[in-house]
């Protein structure tokens, strides 16, 4: 019962309301139409004599140009001798706010080295391409990369592990060395 | 501290007096009156080095610095360790401790709880006057036995070398070399062998010993700690657990000073044995019947028991493992008391089961269970009567029992257990209540999972009397239960009544008063636990 008058009393409220009265030229909508069958016109005519100047590119054939800046899919970087440069230090892993990298890390056969992720994943699917991680990172061994298209028919497919992300950042040579 | 040497000196730290009894050392009196210095190579349970030169303060009315850490207080003393000069001094001592140092912080285990990093914080230089390229490299990842040793990362403090010498006397360690070459190693670069290596990787202040249990597993400060004791022997350490809340996995135990019982230390054997929380863990019930194995439910097994204890409680022998909390075992002789059931006996490896001190003389007991003077000490303030393991046995051979049922066997190879199986008939039906699985297992008719003692809460006696407390770090482990829920449910004969959070916790009033109370305030004793018999009276209030 309480239910039933709360949205009875909610139907009255709104039939109370004030209804506004349009002005004579809003009435008559036909001047709004006209109005925007210009814009529409004028754009017609402009890429009709000037297909040029259209702002549009063909996408999958055409890509636009990103800043370097552009953060996109995460890409690990590679030591010279071609080896995963991270070091586990899971900095980045702390450093997430969207808690999307998991690292598993384990001990390196050579003890300079010490330490590298046996595993490291990162669900795409978390992910907010704040770029925290890339900042985090004291080896610049994950960085924000250009790749954008990520479309996937499986949930799994988003989860990407370090040797996708070494291979989709096409074997990047990190800036930090090494001993 | 209560002969000639109880007069009381008064000296002055940061302004403040302070009042410590004489031959107490400038650093320990600050750091009663809570004032911290900076410091390495002082540890409260090994003697004094004074190799770190960290502790410097500025003594009125002399012209040189001092290290406090080996410094005795003075009537009158006026000392003072914030002063622009300590503050320098502290920085270029730590400036030096780094000339050297490979700054691997991002590969170090110990990151988030160095004290390179902590002191670097405080009083770092921050802009680095190194001009030489080359830093002098040592051996780095060498394994040392259960630890591994990075020699490059070592500041020389020497804890670790005091400890194999005044703790374990095993003397495995030593500083070799001089100047910027000094590097620590083992001797020959044998092996450690002794039972407290562990110890090592916590007293090291940096980086330089890291055990291998829990090297790379997880992070430090993805981790949460929870003040709990050891129920690996009758010792009953005061320990850590460090788990991580996110995925409420066990990573660590490390020891909680607590001078009473364990200093600082803990053996290898209780630091690394929470393995058992996860391998071989019994996940759920197991009936077995006329040879073939299957799966149960809880309720099923409940009622199984109540159908026993029903028919004839006379005929039913429970035996109550020393791993039982005091909560738990009160729980289970109140609530099978009132079903009638009057024959009980412990499962406790009985020849070792009266030792009362160290067999290694450091920390290690033979009676490998918590509570086993909690057992006998708890069943004697209820008044139950019970029985010693050879009766037992004698009536368990005669055919006495129609059931046995053996509750809160923990561990991989329990003690006790086989002495009792042994001497059962073949058509006594056993019950058993265990963490682990393992061959003994085979005999029993009911299988059921037991929480470990790292998922359950209470209290237990230790081998000295002192009845200290034990806390859940983790929920419960699959399907498994405790003592608490095994009494509510054999009582009811089924599983549908709702279980009772924080059951153990909230009996531990009524188990203490059964003690005769403890006489120190409830947050002391929470924390470091008391002997409990020898004071008379409950002064315990909470």
């Amino acid at each position: 019962m309480e239910s039933l008058n709360h949205r009875q009393g909610g139907v009255s409220a709104l039939n109370r309301m004030p209804r506004y009265k349009l002005p004579l030229s809003q009435r008559v909508y036909l001047i709004a139409i006209f109005k925007g069958m210009m814009v529409t016109a004028k754009h017609f005519f402009r890429n009709v004599f000037n297909p040029k100047g259209m702002p549009l590119i063909n996408y999958p054939e055409e890509k636009r140009a990103y800043s370097p800046r552009f953060r996109g899919l995460q890409i690990l970087t590679v030591k010279k001798n071609g080896e995963i440069r991270c070091t586990a230090c899971m900095l980045c892993a702390t450093a997430c706010p969207a808690d999307c990298i998991h690292i598993t890390a384990g001990e390196h056969p050579d003890p300079k080295v010490e330490k590298y992720p046996v595993e490291f994943n990162i669900d795409m699917l978390r992910c907010v391409f704040c770029g925290m991680c890339e900042e985090a990172c004291p080896v610049d061994a994950i960085r924000m990369g250009p790749n954008y298209e990520l479309a996937s028919f499986e949930r799994s497919d988003f989860i990407y592990t370090k040797e996708d992300l070494v291979r989709l950042g096409n074997y990047t040579v990190s800036n930090v060395q090494d001993h | 501290m209560a002969e000639a040497s109880t007069a009381n000196i008064k000296l002055t730290i940061n302004g403040k007096v302070v009042e410590v009894p004489k031959g107490t050392t400038v650093f320990e009196a600050a750091a009663k009156d809570g004032q911290f210095i900076p410091h390495y190579c002082y540890h409260q349970d090994l003697s004094i080095a004074g190799v770190c030169r960290m502790c410097m303060v500025e003594i009125e009315g002399q012209p040189k610095m001092q290290i406090s850490c080996n410094l005795p207080a003075t009537e009158g003393m006026v000392v003072k360790t914030q002063t622009d000069k300590v503050k320098d001094t502290v920085k270029n001592v730590l400036e030096l401790h780094l000339i050297n140092h490979p700054l691997d912080c991002p590969i170090c285990d110990k990151a988030g709880e160095c004290k390179l990093q902590d002191f670097y914080r405080d009083h770092g230089l921050y802009e680095s006057r190194m001009e030489r390229e080359e830093k002098v490299h040592k051996p780095k990842a060498v394994d040392i036995g259960t630890i591994v040793l990075d020699a490059e990362r070592c500041i020389l403090c020497t804890r670790c070398v005091r400890f194999t010498e005044e703790v374990t006397k095993t003397h495995e360690l030593g500083i070799q070399n001089r100047g910027d070459r000094a590097e620590l190693g083992t001797y020959d670069g044998k092996p450690l062998r002794n039972d407290y290596t562990g110890n090592l990787a916590d007293i090291c202040p940096v980086g330089a010993l890291t055990a291998k249990d829990f090297r790379f597993r997880q992070r430090v400060w993805f981790l949460e700690t929870e003040d709990t004791v050891c129920t690996r022997c009758a010792q009953g350490c005061n320990t850590i657990a460090s788990v991580n809340p996110k995925t409420k996995k066990l990573f660590r135990v490390e020891p909680r000073r607590n001078p009473e019982v364990n200093k600082s230390w803990i053996c290898d054997t209780g630091r690394w044995e929470y393995h058992y929380v996860y391998e071989k863990r019994i996940s759920e019930p197991v009936m077995k019947d006329h040879g073939r194995t299957m799966p149960g439910t809880w309720h099923a097994a409940f009622q199984e028991m109540h159908g026993t204890v029903v028919a004839n409680a006379g005929r039913v022998l429970v035996a109550l493992s020393t791993q039982l909390t005091n909560e738990e075992l009160y729980d289970l002789l109140t609530q099978f008391k009132a079903l009638g059931v009057s024959n009980y006996t412990w499962i406790v490896d009985e020849a070792v089961a009266r030792e009362r001190t160290p067999y290694d003389g450091i920390l290690k007991h033979r009676d490998r269970t918590p509570n086993t003077l909690g057992f006998e000490k708890l069943t004697a303030a209820m008044g139950v009567k019970w029985i010693e393991q050879s009766p037992a046995k004698e009536k368990l051979r005669r055919g006495d029992f129609d059931a046995l049922w053996l509750l809160g066997v923990e561990g991989f190879e329990p003690s006790g257990v086989d002495n009792l199986l042994s001497a059962t008939a073949e058509n006594t039906s056993v019950v058993a209540l265990a963490t682990n699985a393992g061959r003994w297992l085979d005999r029993c008719r009911w299988v059921l999972p037991y929480a470990s003692a790292f998922e359950r809460s209470g209290t237990v006696m230790n081998a000295m009397g002192r009845l200290q407390r034990l806390h859940a770090s983790l929920p419960w482990q699959q399907a498994s239960r405790d003592g608490h829920a095994l009494a509510l449910g054999v009582t009811r004969g089924d599983d549908r009544t709702p279980l009772e959070d924080f059951r153990g916790p909230n009996l531990v009033p009524e188990t203490v008063k059964l003690f005769g109370g403890v006489p120190v305030e409830w947050r002391k004793f929470d924390r470091l636990g008391v002997e409990v018999g020898q004071v008379g009276g409950n002064q315990w209030n909470r």
